[in-house]
């Protein structure tokens, strides 16, 4: 995955229009079982697919058309493009930032009110406004030695009860699997991951 | 078996999703274990008074988040991990090996803590779930009980999409096998000549169960429970099994006969 700075990078976020059984299984793990957890006010999921290098004449009705990634009854879903920021290369480690901006422009969705406000759909993908005193902790992870032009994997907001300097540190412990009772959501041994507090 | 000589009680774990534990709890009887299906609600304090342990296969948790992690937060691996230091043998198999690779009972260098990863299969150009026969073999290295004694090699099915041992750094797994934790690998079957080529989930070293360091838990990727009796072997599998299998056909006594997977039962009751 080199040169990046030269290709333009299409994401599709799709998230459940009901409730995320991996999502709410999750919180009620994080909360009860591991150290921290007592803080995780809200978790909410998105799956991710990366698309490189989209040719000239691509449109992103095309993408829908493969009926493939999502089931547009059940998933609301955001189409993004920019310039690529990120390779998303197998990274070990302690996870990188997400790039700021990441992941770009909204080119379609059916949340038509979002359609020109991309960080208004990215976080309405994510569940949402975020309570008062709590701070979104963003989290994907993609797992290793995926080839080919899709990268698929899994984007995570971790809503926390904590100032934002807390709340990377917080949150990296409570998504990164290091032990039994440290963080659930990534295996780094499987996956290299981005992170960020973001809102 | 127990220092009393009664028959071991050994707990076979019933976690939602999980849909292999009456079988292996029938046939863990049949070699000699009282056998109990445990059931994930009741008291951590009442599994810590079993003898032995086996996590069998299935969907726990449905899967959710990744294979085996769910699982691995319950109370219950908190009880797996104490038993484990104090000598007890544990047998995880298919989604028992994922929970106990995510509860850091394997290869537990450090207990409890996550040291590698069953990642999703990639073999072959091929991805996802996918049901077979395999065969396996003994990493000589490996000093753990439950295997000591095996030879050759012996079939079993696997069916499963997340069962590729990995790390992000391959060597550590030379490492792991070098120091024993590598128990079984699969190796060539009928065509499949090589071990590479008889790996079906593109696992680093062909790994198809890990030990800790003791040797008295072991998770495997494969179902020895689906292979305990001849008569769950196929007759046209390329093997000295297979060819067992088929000149006992009709002769319904000699079908209910141990199966190549029934050694690593016969083990855990061993052990307690």
């Amino acid at each position: 995955m080199n040169d990046v700075a030269s290709r333009t990078q299409t994401t599709l976020l799709t998230a459940h229009k009901g409730v995320d059984l991996h999502a709410a299984s999750a919180l009620l793990v994080m909360r009860d079982r591991l150290e921290g957890g007592d803080r995780l006010e809200n978790l909410f999921r998105c799956e991710v697919h990366t698309f490189w290098g989209a040719p000239a004449g691509w449109d992103a009705a095309r993408l829908l058309d493969t009926g493939r990634f999502f089931n547009p009854n059940k998933h609301h879903f955001g189409i993004f493009r920019g310039p690529s920021s990120d390779d998303w290369s197998d990274s070990t480690g302690p996870g990188a930032a997400l790039a700021a901006g990441w992941p770009g422009a909204v080119e379609w969705t059916d949340l038509d009110a979002l359609a020109a406000d991309a960080a208004g759909l990215y976080g309405a993908l994510l569940g949402g406004a975020v309570p008062a005193g709590c701070t979104p902790f963003d989290v994907v992870g993609f797992a290793f030695g995926q080839d080919g032009p899709v990268l698929s994997g899994v984007l995570w907001r971790l809503v926390l009860r904590a100032g934002a300097e807390e709340a990377a540190e917080l949150g990296t412990a409570l998504a990164v699997a290091r032990h039994r009772k440290q963080g659930l959501l990534i295996n780094p041994h499987m996956e290299s991951w981005r992170l960020a507090a973001r809102g | 078996m127990t220092g009393s000589g009664a028959a071991p009680r050994i707990a076979v774990l019933q976690l939602p999703g999980l849909n292999c534990e009456d079988e292996s709890a029938r046939l863990l009887g049949v070699h000699g274990a009282r056998a109990e299906i445990f059931r994930w609600t009741r008291s951590p304090d009442e599994l810590a008074a079993f003898d032995g342990f086996l996590v069998p296969g299935g969907f726990s948790y449905q899967d959710r988040v990744r294979a085996g992690a769910v699982a691995a937060k319950d109370p219950l691996l908190r009880v797996l991990l104490e038993a484990a230091a104090a000598g007890k043998p544990i047998l995880g198999i298919c989604n028992g090996c994922q929970v106990l690779v995510e509860a850091g009972l394997v290869p537990g260098l450090e207990p409890g803590a996550v040291e590698v990863a069953l990642a999703g299969n990639r073999a072959d150009g091929r991805t996802g779930y996918h049901s077979r026969w395999v065969a396996l073999q003994v990493d000589p290295r490996c000093r753990s009980p439950f295997v000591e004694g095996l030879t050759g090699t012996f079939p079993v099915p696997m069916a499963h999409a997340e069962g590729r041992f990995t790390h992000e750094d391959p060597a550590f797994f030379a490492r792991l096998a070098a120091e024993g934790h590598v128990a079984l690998t699969y190796a060539p079957l009928g065509g499949r000549t090589t071990a590479a080529a008889g790996n079906p989930n593109g696992a680093l070293l062909d790994t198809a169960g890990l030990t800790n360091r003791r040797g008295n838990v072991l998770a495997m990727m494969p179902h020895p429970e689906r292979a305990a009796q001849l008569r769950q072997v196929p007759e046209d599998l390329p093997h000295a099994w297979g060819r067992a299998r088929l000149a006992a056909a009709g002769d319904f006594a000699t079908l209910e006969d141990p199966g190549p997977g029934a050694f690593l039962l016969r083990r855990l009751v061993e052990m307690c």
